[in-house]
């Protein structure tokens, strides 16, 4: 099941960092589109749907966890800023923010990352594929 | 020197109240032996100057003045106190002052079995320390200033057990033990064997909650700090941060949560994350 999340009002942020947080992205999968005036950052999530339980205990199991390649694009850029300091590769999301008086998204991340994009106007969308690039297998409790 | 007090023994002084029981050491153990153990226990007089020793400063019974200036700072509801060199306020008939400190009601006798202390903390650092007067050793309590105290301007004017000034002890000797818990753990017991050794007349309660908070926070900040050094020595960065409930943490939801992200500067993925999770939303 592929969904997208498209907001214009900054006071819905909240919705795409939901879906954002936590989640870790490569630095090369940042990618600009002149055309589309599109700033976008490929990264995996778990998928949607459940995790299918494989072998373990009644109340410890170990689950297997489809990652699905996913997408947060950040429309109308005009200019975009990006500092790699740290050099570590891949980073981890914290959450956007979205200054008004400066038309800038920011996206902060666990690991110091400086990465800003400035836009025309708000407009942000997060897309989830179907696409599995990994999985992961964890130990779940009571699943 | 001629002794204007009696040497003759004198009854034991009483024992000291606060007793610790846990491990058998008694609380101001090495002050009650040396109570005991004194011979000479007033002012004596130099014979060519005719001036009082009075432990702090020499008195001049002639001028009816100290010879120096007070160490114990005046009252602000005592205005006769300001002048640091008057004795007992300008009363004899009612104080005595043997230690040249401060008026004392009651027997000298009495008083001479007691010691005298001060004990303060620094407002700024928040250590504790006390300046035994009568022997003119000072101690601090706790290493560093690691533990802000808040307002610890606290003062306790003592003399033995009796505190005279009317200024709450509470605080400075709660703040205190804990910093002097702290200074015992960070400082590997060496604080708490220094004391022993020396014999310093302290009044911590090893025992007490504040002594055992001291203590926890020190092995804490010796956790954090050994690890910070230890991951920086190998080249590891780290960051935390308090996040919002973002994160699910399984059946918990979605709760606030601390997060440490370690990484090595420019190790391609080396970057990690952990997340403690706080009981609330």
């Amino acid at each position: 099941m592929e969904v997208e999340i498209q907001i214009t009002d900054c006071a819905d942020l909240g919705r795409i960092n939901e879906v954002i947080h936590d989640h870790w992205f490569d630095l090369d999968d940042v990618t600009f589109n002149e055309e589309t005036s599109t700033l976008e950052i490929q990264f995996s999530r778990p998928s949607l749907e459940a995790g299918e339980a494989t072998t373990g205990w009644s109340l410890l199991r170990r689950v297997e966890v489809p990652y699905v390649a996913s997408f947060l694009r950040v429309h109308r850029v005009r200019s975009w800023t990006l500092q790699d300091t740290q050099r570590v590769g891949t980073y981890d999301f914290n959450e956007l923010r979205f200054d008004q008086a400066k038309q800038r998204l920011q996206v902060t991340t666990g690991i110091p990352l400086e990465l800003y994009a400035d836009v025309e106007a708000f407009e942000v969308s997060v897309a989830v594929s179907e696409n599995v690039v990994k999985t992961k297998k964890r130990l779940a409790f009571l699943v | 020197m001629l002794a204007t007090c009696s040497s003759a023994p004198r009854p034991p002084a009483a024992r000291p109240r606060r007793l610790k029981t846990a491990s058998g050491r008694f609380f101001a153990r090495d002050r009650h032996k040396r109570l005991q153990n004194q011979s000479l226990r007033c002012r004596s007089r130099r014979g060519n100057d005719s001036l009082d020793y009075m432990h702090a400063r020499y008195y001049s019974p002639h001028l009816g003045r100290f010879m120096s200036v007070d160490l114990a700072f005046g009252s602000v509801r005592e205005p006769q106190g300001w002048n640091r060199y008057g004795y007992v306020l300008g009363n004899p008939l009612k104080f005595v002052d043997p230690y040249g400190l401060f008026p004392c009601p009651g027997l000298p006798d009495l008083e001479c079995q007691e010691q005298v202390e001060v004990v303060g903390s620094d407002p700024l650092t928040g250590v504790s320390g006390y300046i035994d007067l009568v022997r003119g050793s000072a101690f601090t309590l706790g290493l560093s200033g690691a533990i802000e105290g808040g307002p610890t301007n606290d003062i306790e004017l003592s003399f033995g057990e009796r505190v005279l000034s009317a200024i709450p002890t509470g605080f400075a000797q709660t703040t205190g033990e804990a910093v002097v818990g702290f200074g015992d753990v960070v400082s590997f017991g060496l604080t708490d064997f220094y004391r022993d050794q020396a014999g310093l007349t302290y009044t911590i309660d090893e025992d007490s909650g504040a002594y055992l908070t001291g203590e926890v926070v020190g092995v804490v900040h010796g956790i954090a700090l050994g690890s910070a050094g230890a991951a920086r020595a190998a080249g590891v960065q780290t960051r935390v941060a308090l996040h919002e409930a973002h994160h699910a943490f399984g059946r918990l939801g979605r709760l606030r949560h601390f997060q440490l992200n370690i990484w090595r500067i420019g190790v391609k993925g080396s970057g990690r994350a952990f997340r403690l999770p706080l009981p609330w939303r």
